[in-house]
């Protein structure tokens, strides 16, 4: 088995010999033997932005795909999010050999799918309990309904929140807001059985399938000697946001003499860290021995030098591809409160003067915060059009007749198999909302997926209910006649109550159901006067992104960002970072000013910049435009 | 890892089955139309098989009018190797002492539609994983490796072996460990096979012939058309030159051509010896899974087989592959044949009863520990039809083994109708044998339904002394002595004379094993000849035994005076059942009804009892008069003699 684990150069060789086959000259791949000791051994990596991790990640799941002969023993591959997975997915579909890798025995996800699907559900399913939904969203709306009017107001009176009504990740406990100890008040009685019905019902949140899943490791010691075996070998994306019990229940799964793991990432970009107060992985983040992939070919030198100011490992200067190209001016914008909207305008214009040709397709403006109301470092304050909640990248219909509408499946996958998922899922929660019940469990149970399809079949209306999403899929309602009718056939299906809420999810809109998003981007698109469009988002949103332009506002979070880490930009303090606040922008800010293939750009307030620092910051190269009120020139 | 359960529901005869199986061996017997083979296909179905036979779903499959089956088979002992195989699929189970386990549960469900395909009724099917079927969809990879080898009843073995396309040789060769396709016997067989191809071409018979082809082609086609004529075997190309699929095709090219015999000097044999060179060609096979999952469904291996070599067939299961305590494989065998189910530890056997299964594993049946010692020893082969019967008489010696089976005939109720076998016990295993039919329930467990509807008679002689009988009895005619106690009251043989209390104790003690569906007939008096004799075949036994000697007018005392010739004379029971046999067959026409009435009338009641219990009748032809023998009676001649 391991024989197939071990790479020659020679294979590595007769893949790029295959790859490039018929490509022209400047789109061949090549690599440098650093890379090729990547691809051959197991070590693992710290990638720095746009050093082609991903590339790399697929030529090697290529190489070893072709020469992979088991049939029962798989390569898995974890990433921290979707987006990443099917970066990963996308790459090795259009090949034979990599095609194999999507199905079993392999894996290719989430580490959160992963843990879901080996460890927890097993377990879940084998202490008795349904799986009808893994979803944090799903569960508080569920859980509301269980929760009566009362201990609404004491929650709200407690500043405590429904989403946190769940078990502990680590004891399993059960976890009741708004309570420091056990109590035996309505109130409490009321959030327990809440908990506990969601549970029955068997609806998770992510988190408590950690807790689900260690159960299992714990009861049985067998598991992770089983799973080596299965997966010989491991990939893990996105390191650096693995968290530290994500990586805790890697290593338990994995750590033996057997099993090969490599690990991709870059600490400096570890921008969710602090998420949901969970700490970070040590054995990567922490790693001051991590083998260093620092030749980008994202950006030339000039970008390269201005962006590795902030890396916090200080990996070393990124190496960059190419020469800078002397005509482009990575500027700094300084504006003042009054000329805070004028920001973006002045980027579109230097875009417009760099780009005359009108070449680059993503240009972007940046910044850490979206929204806020204490201050005025945000994004909506540059831009009033931008909005936070247009972020959201795969949409969750409102309505069902969202779900019915045609250009929501065209996000990613455009085929209508995947609507009729949606569609389902949809249908699902419109019994939920109309607390309709499959009456065939004891206790009374929410319909999922398989019950409901059972259902269908036992009550002999599975070919009206099937005949009804065919006609959705294949021709959406174009009246509100129209789709009454359609609404009226579900609710004799289901016999759905006749309630505010329910009628509220069927009810009938015309309006244009929000454009198909392209996948990864936003939707907050700047259109400037000179018709240069510029999207506007969140750092996080862009992360693992390549932008041709890219602006990086300043926002606060507590303090302001760009203000907090101008001297480290601007080469005056080249100590280590180690207060806490300023390791976070310091991540951010790296991940932002790695993005850019040709321009880069910030903007900060004048009152946040000191002379010496301007200087400083023109003698690295950038040029400097103060924005000041009613002049939009230089 | 071995199915432990399996459980199925709507599948043909089963409307519902639940049945345990050994790690091991399993042997299932059973009467023809019992479900054996229905067994069998429902694994084959939900597990596929590693055999060309392939198997689909029917409308047939579906029990009676039901629109739905599922089969569920769970898996247990499975390694951290197997388990890795399908670690998503897994249920973690308590193991009865404390620890987790993993247990694989395999679902087949199939839904027979209303939709119209090919002519025939379309059928979904859907093969998942969960103790409730709630898990994921069980990949195809997973199935295969999960996959049974199977061995059909009949099977035409010989053009199995032979060369052809696709023939089952070639399969089982193909996928042998000993030709890995990066390994040097299989590079050596297609070297080989180049090299004579290269001779071949050189043969001057073909190379004339093959240019006397080409300048009548040279005539039929255009000028332009250019082609390199060749007869072979094989391409040309040797070994490095060919692509990986190319060696595949000559590979495959090369082992089609290959048949088995067993032996080259005489290449037909019968189809018994062909028969065991197939299922020893398969089994190469199977052991080469051993690390993965082997299982080993055999139907019906007797077909074709004499019986020691049935006999030798499952001893080589038995020690080979299901060892009791580390069986190598699980083996699930069906069969027809009492040699099979002799040489099969009782505890391996499963029988087959009206689409249940009962099997005879320890705890499952009433049946001590060492009555299972016992019973291996002494089920024979003429005592194994047991399992395959409709009813089962068990009887104390060779008089009623040779007697029942006639009198059933004479008053006509053969037994053969009835498929009621004879099992003579001698005289003391009848609990042994008996208690195979009992099955033992936990407290809720005794429905009807849960009993092994084989109705199980055993005739028991009362083997009470009259008094006449003594030697010192006025009457004269007495042969027995009768010993008092010593002073301390021990000894002496008061126990074997008739007496209210000795009477009613020995009832009451045989008859503690009549449970279930078995029922102990006990003699109203002595013993199963005197009976005889008492209700009125004294005449006729007396044709057989008779000495000048005068018969007292007395019926008792008569009887006494016949039955002294049958015991005193030592050998004579056996002598004296075959002669009154015949004596019978001339007396009595069973095509007669009143021939059949009289000695229906002739009949003890015990004896009536018995049959009328494993025939299922509520009545003989007739119950015929009563002979005056009605328990009271007995109970008042007892008395009498005691004064």
């Amino acid at each position: 088995m391991l024989n197939s684990l071990n790479i020659t150069d020679a294979e590595i060789n007769a893949f790029l010999h295959d790859h490039n086959e018929g490509l022209e000259e400047e789109k061949r791949l090549t690599f440098c033997d650093e890379r090729k000791e990547f691809i051959k051994g197991w070590n693992d990596v710290q990638a720095c932005p746009g050093s082609g991790k991903t590339t790399l990640i697929a030529a090697k799941l290529l190489i070893l795909a072709k020469k992979w002969t088991s049939r029962y023993q798989g390569i898995c591959v974890l990433t921290h999010t979707n987006v990443a997975c099917d970066e990963i997915r996308t790459r090795l579909e259009s090949d034979p050999s990599g095609y194999k890798l999507l199905s079993y025995p392999h894996f290719i996800g989430t580490i959160q799918e992963f843990v879901d699907r080996f460890v927890a559900i097993p377990h879940i399913r084998s202490i008795r309990f349904p799986v009808s939904r893994i979803d944090d969203e799903v569960c508080e709306t569920l859980s509301r309904k269980f929760i009566n009017q009362g201990t609404m107001n004491y929650l709200e009176r407690k500043h405590a929140s429904v989403a946190n009504l769940k078990l502990n990740r680590e004891s399993g406990d059960f976890i009741i807001p708004g309570f420091q100890n056990e109590s035996t008040s309505p109130t409490y009685n009321n959030l327990k059985s809440a908990l506990d019905r969601r549970l029955c019902n068997g609806f998770f949140c992510f988190s408590e399938m950690y807790y689900f899943a260690c159960e299992a490791l714990k009861e049985q010691p067998d598991l992770s000697s089983s799973m080596q075996i299965r997966f010989p070998c491991v990939l893990i994306d996105e390191m650096q946001d693995t968290q530290k019990f994500q990586d805790e229940l890697i290593n338990k799964l994995f750590c033996c003499e057997t099993a090969q793991i490599q690990r991709f990432g870059d600490p400096d970009q570890a921008i969710y860290d602090s998420m949901g107060n969970e700490e970070p992985n040590e054995t990567f983040n922490n790693n001051p021995e991590l083998e260093t992939l620092a030749h980008s070919h994202r950006f030339s030198e000039d970008i390269a030098q201005k962006a590795s100011k902030l890396s916090l490992n200080q990996i070393g200067e990124i190496q960059a591809r190419g020469n800078p190209d002397p005509a482009l001016d990575h500027t700094v914008f300084i504006y003042d409160d009054n000329t805070q909207q004028q920001v973006l305008e002045a980027f579109a214009r230097l875009v417009l003067e760099s780009d005359p040709n009108n070449s680059w397709k993503t240009v972007k403006a940046v910044g850490a915060v979206g929204q806020s109301e204490n201050h005025a470092a945000h994004l909506q304050a540059y831009w009033g059009g931008y909005d936070r909640k247009k972020r959201a990248v795969s949409p969750k219909p409102e309505k069902l007749i969202d779900a019915v509408s045609r250009n929501w499946t065209d996000t990613d996958k455009a085929h209508s198999e995947h609507q009729y998922k949606l569609i389902v899922q949809t249908v699902l929660d419109a019994l939920r909302i109309g607390n309709v019940m499959d009456e065939r469990a004891d206790p009374l149970r929410y319909f999922n997926q398989a019950s409901l399809k059972s259902w269908l079949v036992d009550n002999g209306k599975k070919s009206a209910f099937r005949q009804l999403i065919a006609d959705w899929i294949y021709s959406p309602p174009e009246t509100e006649e129209n789709w009454q009718e359609q609404i009226a056939k579900l609710r004799t299906i289901f016999n759905l109550p006749n309630n505010d809420e329910v009628n509220a999810f069927l009810a009938f809109s015309d309006e244009a159901p929000e454009p198909a998003p392209e996948a990864n981007t936003s939707s907050n698109l700047f259109v400037a006067e000179n018709d240069r469009s510029i999207d506007v988002a969140t750092i996080h949103s862009v992360k693992g992104e390549t932008h041709d332009a890219t602006l990086i506002l300043e926002t606060k979070f507590k303090t302001f960002d760009i203000h907090q880490m101008l001297n480290h930009i601007a080469g005056l303090d080249t100590s280590t970072i180690t207060k806490v606040t300023k390791k976070k922008f310091a991540r951010q800010l790296y991940v932002a000013f790695s993005r850019p293939r040709h321009l880069l750009c910030f903007a900060v307030h004048g009152d946040h910049i000191f002379d010496e620092q301007r200087v400083a910051l023109a003698a690295l190269g950038w040029s400097i435009q103060v924005l000041e009120g009613g002049n939009n020139g230089r | 890892m071995y199915i432990d359960k399996i459980e199925i529901g709507n599948f043909r005869a089963f409307g519902n089955l639940e049945l345990e199986l050994n790690a091991g061996l399993n042997v299932i017997v059973g009467e023809n139309n019992s479900g054996k083979t229905a067994l069998i296909d429902a694994i084959r179905l939900t597990l596929d098989t590693t055999s060309s036979e392939w198997t689909r779903i029917s409308a047939t499959d579906f029990h009676g009018d039901e629109k739905h089956f599922h089969i569920q088979l769970k898996f247990l002992n499975i390694t951290p190797e197997q388990a890795s195989v399908f670690v998503e699929h897994l249920t973690h189970e308590d193991d009865g002492e404390g620890a987790k386990q993993f247990a694989l549960y395999v679902n087949l469900k199939a839904d027979i539609t209303d939709i119209f395909k090919r002519g025939s009724q379309y059928i979904r099917t859907e093969l998942r994983s969960g103790a409730a079927a709630e898990g994921p969809i069980i990949e195809r990879e997973i199935r295969d490796y999960l996959s049974a080898t199977y061995l059909k009843p009949l099977r035409d073995a010989e053009a199995e072996l032979n060369a052809g396309r696709n023939s089952r040789l070639s399969q089982i060769l193909s996928s042998s460990k000993e030709f890995k396709r990066d390994g040097g016997e299989f590079k050596d067989l297609i070297d080989k096979f180049v090299e004579a191809n290269a001779d071949i071409l050189e043969n001057d018979g073909l190379s004339n012939d093959k240019a006397k082809i080409d300048a009548n082609l040279k005539n039929l086609i255009f000028k332009q058309d250019s082609f390199q004529l060749a007869i072979q075997m094989l391409g040309s190309k040797d070994f490095a030159q060919m692509s990986s699929s190319e060696k595949e095709r000559a590979f495959q090219e090369i082992i089609q051509k290959l048949s088995l015999v067993l032996d080259e000097t005489k290449p037909l044999q019968g189809l018994g010896y062909n028969n065991v060179l197939f299922m020893a060609t398969e089994l190469l096979l199977l052991e080469q899974e051993i690390s993965e999952f082997p299982l080993l469904l055999i139907e019906e291996p007797e077909a074709h087989l004499h019986p020691q070599l049935q006999m030798k067939f499952l001893r080589f299961i038995r020690n080979e592959y299901s060892e009791q305590e580390k069986p190598k494989l699980q083996t699930i065998i069906t069969t027809h044949s009492p040699n099979m189910a002799s040489k099969a530890p009782l505890e391996n056997i499963i029988v087959m009863k009206d689409a249940r299964a009962f099997p005879m594993q320890k705890g499952k049946t009433e049946l001590a520990p060492d009555d299972y010692v016992f019973l291996e020893k002494f089920l024979d082969v003429t005592k194994s039809n047991l399992f395959f019967a409709k009813g089962v008489l068990i009887v104390e010696g060779d008089a009623e083994n040779i007697l029942l089976p006639t009198i059933a005939e004479l008053i006509g109720h053969p037994l053969e109708d009835y498929g009621i076998s004879i099992v003579n016990v001698g005289n003391t295993a009848f609990a042994r044998f008996a208690k195979i039919f009992i099955r033992k329930f936990d407290k809720e467990g005794s429905q009807p339904e849960n009993l092994l509807n084989i109705p199980v008679a055993c005739l028991r002689d009362l083997d009470l002394w009259p008094a006449k009988a003594d030697k010192t009895h006025q009457s004269g005619i007495g042969w027995k002595e009768k010993k008092q106690p010593d002073d301390n009251g021990r000894g002496g043989n008061l126990g074997y004379w008739v007496s209210r209390d000795n009477f009613k104790n020995r009832k009451k003690n045989l008859s503690e094993l009549s449970c279930q569906n078995v029922l102990v007939c006990i003699s109203n008096k002595w013993t199963f000849e005197y009976c005889l004799i008492r209700s009125g075949l004294d005449e006729l036994i007396w044709q057989v035994v008779g000495t000048g000697e005068v018969l007292r007018d007395n019926k008792e005392e008569r009887a006494i005076q016949i039955y002294k010739e049958i015991e005193t004379k030592s050998g004579t029971k056996t002598d004296v059942a075959y002669q009154l046999a015949s004596k019978l067959q001339d007396r009595y026409d069973p095509t007669k009804k009143a021939d059949r009435d009289e000695l229906l009338g002739k009949l003890p009641a015990y004896i009536k009892d018995a049959f009328k219990h494993v025939m299922g009748l509520d009545a003989l032809e007739i119950d015929g008069p009563q002979p005056p023998e009605a328990e009271q009676q007995v109970m008042e001649e007892a008395e009498a003699d005691a004064e």
